[in-house]
């Protein structure tokens, strides 16, 4: 270990902080700041920023007093995979409909807790789809297609 | 309206069929969650919230209340059976009642969970109705200076609570606040910090960040230590408590439900507060106390009681004040506000059918509690063997529904992304999420409220402290951040974390 940084883990998020306090002080200073008896839409913001950079700065320097902390590891690819799935999800809801969706969902987030058992996830997909179909589209009626315009046929088939 | 009157209101309210139906609902949904892992009852009442958007207010708030503690509920049962406490708030009862559960006890273990539980819930409604409305009349006399002093008291409080840093929690809170504050300005209309995107003009959805960092961040955490968990007790029997059981039960389930009735209502206090502080009371003046630890029935009814009362009291201030006092209570504001019901002093005369209906149904709902789950503990057993492998895509699917539906908008789930990223990067850094999504829900508020204030007082900043309530309410925030910043305080505050890690 050793090293000048005590608690990696403080040093980032004091630096994020920092960073995040900075972005939106910048942003509000576009914002009328007005004065103390009418406030414009920029005061608030900037003080609250400026209090962020504060707390962040003191974050960012306790990081190199004290106790080491531990060693900051992610976990990325299980990170990746599951914002990828969500992501996914998003692209095909419309136009391709909830079941397809939903499989395409699960079965790839099951790639991020390997080993991943191919046929079960695919019918746990498969099942959950035609229950979201049933459940929120035909009882609770959310606007979203059983099956999208990608799939005219069986869009035609379940009629919507 | 007197008291009883009130209640006569709220009973005709919650025994309706359709409310009971919704309660019922609730607390199993409630206390499926609590026994599933890696889902708390803030991201299910996150997920959920766009389903209730076509029942009326008061069957929706009585099924997202009953989620709520019926996780509580559902969280014990996994505490005692398999040392896994599917919620925060049932840490401490893990420590007594696995023990328990290993000498062949589960059934009593549990069984004294739930009549602690009822119990308390059932004194909480009673201190719920008795103190709520006079409260509610205070709040009327709150300008606002004094709304803005009483946030910044929710504010410290959840900051004091937080079990990490606590400079870190403060500088979540600002996060929290500023990300409150993107979307048009109230006063001016002035478009802040949406950079021309059309969706985010009404601001970052609340539920949104809930949902990503509570649950999708969770999730990707639990992934990467994936957690094993093996079922100890396959069968549950002797849920009948003995006498003698129920002589040692009584003393703690009164004082767990006294504690956990005052510290629910404590703006960022709550459930899990209530059961720490009940189970280290308890162990304090037991004589001799070397049973703690080794399955004593003492530490499974005081936390169960606490965590039960202070889940409900946790309700005062969102009721009467419309000041969440923690992420849940959040979230049901949001859910109110959707409904077109505005949670505030005025909320117990202008629709005490809400205000009373819901009061009623938790007791109804702590009543089904018990009656339904120790018949159905088998049942919740077997779903404890189903492999995360299978459960976490399914939660993913349904946080990606409740996303979409809240504003049949895709960009929500391109927010869910980013959030459930954030949520895995604040979680990995230490930085815990409640403090900000606090500050997101009641930055706005805040906002507003200083302004006004501040014009009333023309640009005098004395205002806070001339005002006597107002200056109350701040010299107790300021109070809350020097004990806790006290070296002593500091000690014991971290032995406490560290012990509730365990």
């Amino acid at each position: 270990m050793g090293g000048l940084v005590r608690k990696p883990k403080d040093l980032l998020s004091g630096t994020l902080f920092i960073a995040l306090g900075l972005f939106f002080f910048l942003e509000a200073q576009n914002y009328a700041f007005g004065n103390v008896r009418r406030m414009g839409p920029g005061w608030f913001p900037s003080a609250v920023s400026l209090l962020l950079i504060a707390t962040g700065t003191v974050v960012a320097v306790q990081s190199f007093f004290g106790r080491h902390g531990e060693r900051l590891t992610f976990a990325w690819l299980p990170l990746v995979i599951v914002l990828a799935s969500i992501a996914a999800f998003a692209v095909l809801l419309r136009p391709a409909g909830i079941v397809v969706a939903t499989t395409v969902l699960v079965l790839g987030s099951a790639y991020a807790y390997p080993p991943v058992r191919f046929l079960p996830m695919l019918a746990t997909g498969l099942g959950l789809g035609v229950f979201n179909a049933i459940v929120f589209v035909r009882l609770l009626g959310l606007p979203f297609p059983i099956f999208g315009p990608w799939l005219g046929p069986l869009q035609r088939l379940v009629g919507g | 309206m007197d008291l009883l009157a009130a209640l006569a209101l709220g009973f005709s309210q919650a025994l309706q069929p359709i409310n009971l139906m919704w309660c019922l609902v609730g607390v199993l949904l409630g206390t499926l969650i609590g026994v599933l892992p890696g889902l708390g009852p803030t991201a299910t009442i996150a997920m959920l919230l766009p389903i209730t958007f076509g029942l009326s207010p008061v069957s929706a708030l009585i099924m997202l209340a009953g989620i709520f503690y019926g996780a509580q509920y559902g969280g014990s049962t996994t505490a005692i059976l398999i040392n896994v406490p599917g919620e925060a708030s049932s840490v401490v009862t893990a420590l007594d009642g696995y023990q328990m559960a290993r000498k062949g006890r589960a059934g009593t273990a549990l069984a004294t969970a739930a009549i602690g539980s009822f119990f308390a819930g059932t004194v909480a409604t009673v201190l719920l109705a008795l103190f709520a409305p006079p409260l509610a009349e205070l709040g009327l006399l709150f300008g606002p200076a004094e709304y803005f002093s009483l946030m910044v008291l929710g504010l410290v409080a959840s900051i004091v609570l937080a079990s990490g840093s606590l400079v870190k929690a403060l500088a979540m809170v600002f996060l929290g606040i500023l990300l409150g504050l993107v979307g048009q300005d109230v006063q001016t209309g002035t478009p802040r910090f949406t950079f021309e995107i059309r969706e985010l003009m009404d601001g970052v959805g609340f539920v949104l960040v809930a949902m990503g960092m509570f649950g999708i961040g969770e999730i990707v955490r639990n992934l990467e230590t994936p957690e094993l968990r093996t079922v100890m007790v396959k069968q549950v029997t002797g849920l009948i408590p003995s006498r003698e059981d129920l002589a040692r039960m009584i003393g703690p389930i009164a004082r767990g439900t006294g504690i956990g009735s005052v510290l629910g209502v404590l703006p960022g206090g709550g459930a899990m507060l209530s059961a720490f502080a009940a189970y280290t009371i308890e162990k304090r003046t037991s004589n001799p106390p070397e049973g703690f630890g080794n399955g004593a029935i003492e530490g499974v009814a005081a936390p169960e009681s606490a965590n039960n009362a202070g889940a409900q009291t946790s309700f005062v201030p969102m009721l009467t004040l419309g000041i969440p006092s923690n992420p849940v209570m959040a979230l049901m504001i949001g859910a109110l506000i959707i409904q077109g019901v505005t949670p505030g002093p005025t909320l117990v005369n202008e629709k005490p059918e809400i205000f009373w209906g819901v009061i009623a149904s938790m007791w109804v709902g702590n009543l089904m509690l018990v009656i339904l789950n120790l018949p159905l503990i088998g049942m919740w057993v077997r779903l404890l063997t189903v492999p995360y492998a299978f459960l976490y895509p399914a939660i993913l699917v349904f946080c990606g529904i409740g996303a979409y539906s809240l504003s049949n908008s895709t960009f929500d789930l391109w927010l869910l992304v980013l959030f459930g990223g954030a949520g895995y990067l604040f979680a990995k850094l230490e930085c815990e999420p409640a403090p900000l999504l606090l500050g997101l829900i009641l930055g706005p508020m805040m906002e507003e409220n200083f302004r006004r204030a501040m014009t009333l007082a023309r640009g005098n900043f004395g205002t806070f402290i001339e005002r006597p309530i107002s200056a109350g309410l701040l010299i107790v925030a300021a109070l809350a951040l020097v004990v806790v910043l006290s070296p002593a305080m500091r000690k014991k505050r971290q032995q406490v974390f560290t012990e509730e890690a365990k």
